[in-house]
């Protein structure tokens, strides 16, 4: 992989990056400093893209382990309870609130999917489980989606 | 393959992404050097501290105990199974299965006609020890372990599947097992996940979802059970083994069967109930209902987002399966939602509406 590819990419999937951050993260300052980190981090292990193709699991997994560490180290976490209010809202709060009430083992996969347009093949790519339980997860997802809106 | 449509538009849940955050993106990528290249080995010494969403999860028990559904269902999605479901899982025949140097131990087993789920325990036949996976990228080099199996091990977590058992002399089995539901009872779709005891032995769990009208009173089944000895340095297969035995299993039985009168004017939401059943297994309840959309609603099942619930408007308590629906056939929506009670409730509410 060359510069000028990894540029190309990160700039395409620059959007969908930032959403898979907020997923996890739900603060933009947090998604900014993660979405930076995955790219320098992605950049050292490039080798381990084995396909041009791929690349768009590729970082999204590598982002997601970033997003993970930034939890795991304490750094601007922020808990269910004291969701912040994003820089600017989402166009349907609502919903926004409702998938971020789901567990995250539903909420990735749902939003991989549905919102980043995923096959079930990539999506059991990125998060590395098999197709069958990305079925199975986007299927309860939903209607736990559903029931979380019922809620409101 | 292709995906069903979704009623909402998910993209609408996501702020735009801010100028900083591409900004901050694109500064990176740019700030990159076109140096030579990284030996596949080097990454190991650089201290990353990474999680990784994991497939897996890992849960150490204070008293020496096999993991199952029970330990999986509370701890990842808060769902309480009843009573009758624990004695009748407990109760399941142990049939134990040498594949290459494993005994596979299948110790849960049951279908109700809706759900078939097992539970396979894996470990060495010798007692000796190993790490056992059920990934299928075990030496991804951006992977880890997960902070919880790394302090059992007693290495830095940051380490794949594949250096933690080259680090400790190891060696590391990668184990799929599965009952497959070979007839057409089988509703095509299912999930596959794992979780460690405390003592680091494997419990694989698979869950079908069937087709409760393809199935009768046994249900046709294939365990597959596959082993792989991995080697850890290169992640290559060292040896590989596969077991499969045709079986059969016992469906349990419906107990009690009870039909709500639906009522004569529509719902809250303007739907016409025309039926809701629920059926009694010792696996909980199976609410089963049909509604038909009011004129002029469009074929959104968005505008279903309704659950059953206690006769007060309480959430019944969530049971293996979760809710699902059917609108292929609008306006005509069917819906069926797990609760884990013991009994039927003498009334339930849906869609602001008491039914008895």
């Amino acid at each position: 992989m060359d510069k000028n590819f990894f540029v190309r990419e990160l700039e395409a999937h620059s959007g969908m990056l930032y959403r898979v951050a907020w997923t996890i993260l739900r603060n933009d300052d947090a998604c900014q400093d993660a979405m930076q980190e995955a790219a320098l981090k992605a950049w050292e292990k490039r080798d381990s893209l084995r396909e041009a193709r791929y690349f768009r699991t590729w970082i999204t997994r590598i982002l997601i382990n970033t997003c993970y560490d930034t939890h795991r180290r304490g750094r601007r976490v922020v808990s269910l309870e004291e969701v912040p209010e994003p820089s600017a809202a989402p166009p349907d709060l609502t919903l926004s609130l409702a998938l971020q009430a789901l567990p995250e083992k539903l909420r990735l996969p749902l939003m991989l999917c549905y919102s980043e347009g995923m096959s079930y093949e990539e999506v059991a790519q990125t998060l590395r489980i098999p197709v069958t339980t990305v079925r199975g997860r986007i299927r309860r997802a939903k209607g736990a989606l559903r029931k979380e809106l019922n809620a409101e | 393959m292709k995906r069903e449509q979704t009623e909402w538009n998910l993209r609408d849940a996501f702020p735009q992404e801010p100028q900083a955050c591409h900004e901050a993106l694109m500064r990176a990528a740019y700030s990159v050097k076109e140096e030579k290249k990284l030996r596949r080995m080097t990454w190991r010494t650089i201290l990353v501290t990474v999680l990784i969403l994991l497939a897996t999860i890992s849960v150490a028990l204070a008293v020496s105990q096999w993991l199952g559904w029970t330990d999986y269902l509370s701890k990842q999605y808060g769902i309480h199974i009843t009573e009758s479901m624990q004695k009748r899982m407990d109760a399941t025949e142990q049939r134990s299965f040498q594949v290459g140097p494993l005994t596979l131990t299948l110790r849960q087993c049951l279908a109700d006609g809706r759900i078939a789920i097992s539970n396979f325990e894996a470990s060495t036949t010798d007692g000796s020890a190993a790490l056992y996976i059920g990934e299928m990228w075990a030496f991804d080099p951006i992977g880890s372990m997960g902070d919880a199996e790394a302090d059992r091990l007693g290495v830095d977590p940051s380490l794949s599947w594949g250096e933690a058992a080259e680090k400790l002399g190891l060696p590391l089995y990668n184990v799929r097992a599965l009952m497959e539901i070979t007839s057409s009872g089988n509703a095509g779709t299912s999930m596959e996940d794992i979780l460690w005891d405390h003592e680091g032995k494997l419990n694989y769990l698979n869950l079908t979802y069937l087709e409760n009208t393809q199935v009768k009173d046994t249900l046709p089944v294939r365990y597959f059970l596959s082993v792989s000895s991995l080697d850890p340095a290169t992640g290559e297969t060292l040896d590989h083994w596969t077991v499969e035995e045709e079986a059969e299993i016992s469906v349990l039985d419906k107990l009690e069967e009870k039909s709500y009168v639906p009522p004569e004017s529509t719902s809250e939401h303007g739907f016409q109930i025309e039926e809701v059943k629920a059926e009694l297994f010792e696996t909980g309840v199976y609410f089963i209902a049909k509604l038909t959309a009011p004129d002029g609603m469009e074929k959104n099942d968005e505008a279903v987002s309704m659950t059953v619930k206690d006769e007060n408007g309480e959430e019944l308590p969530q049971g293996v399966l979760y809710s699902d629906l059917n609108v292929k056939q609008w306006p005509v929506i069917y819906m069926a939602q797990m609760a884990s009670l013991e009994a039927l409730p003498e009334r339930i509410m849906l869609d602001g509406v008491v039914l008895e």
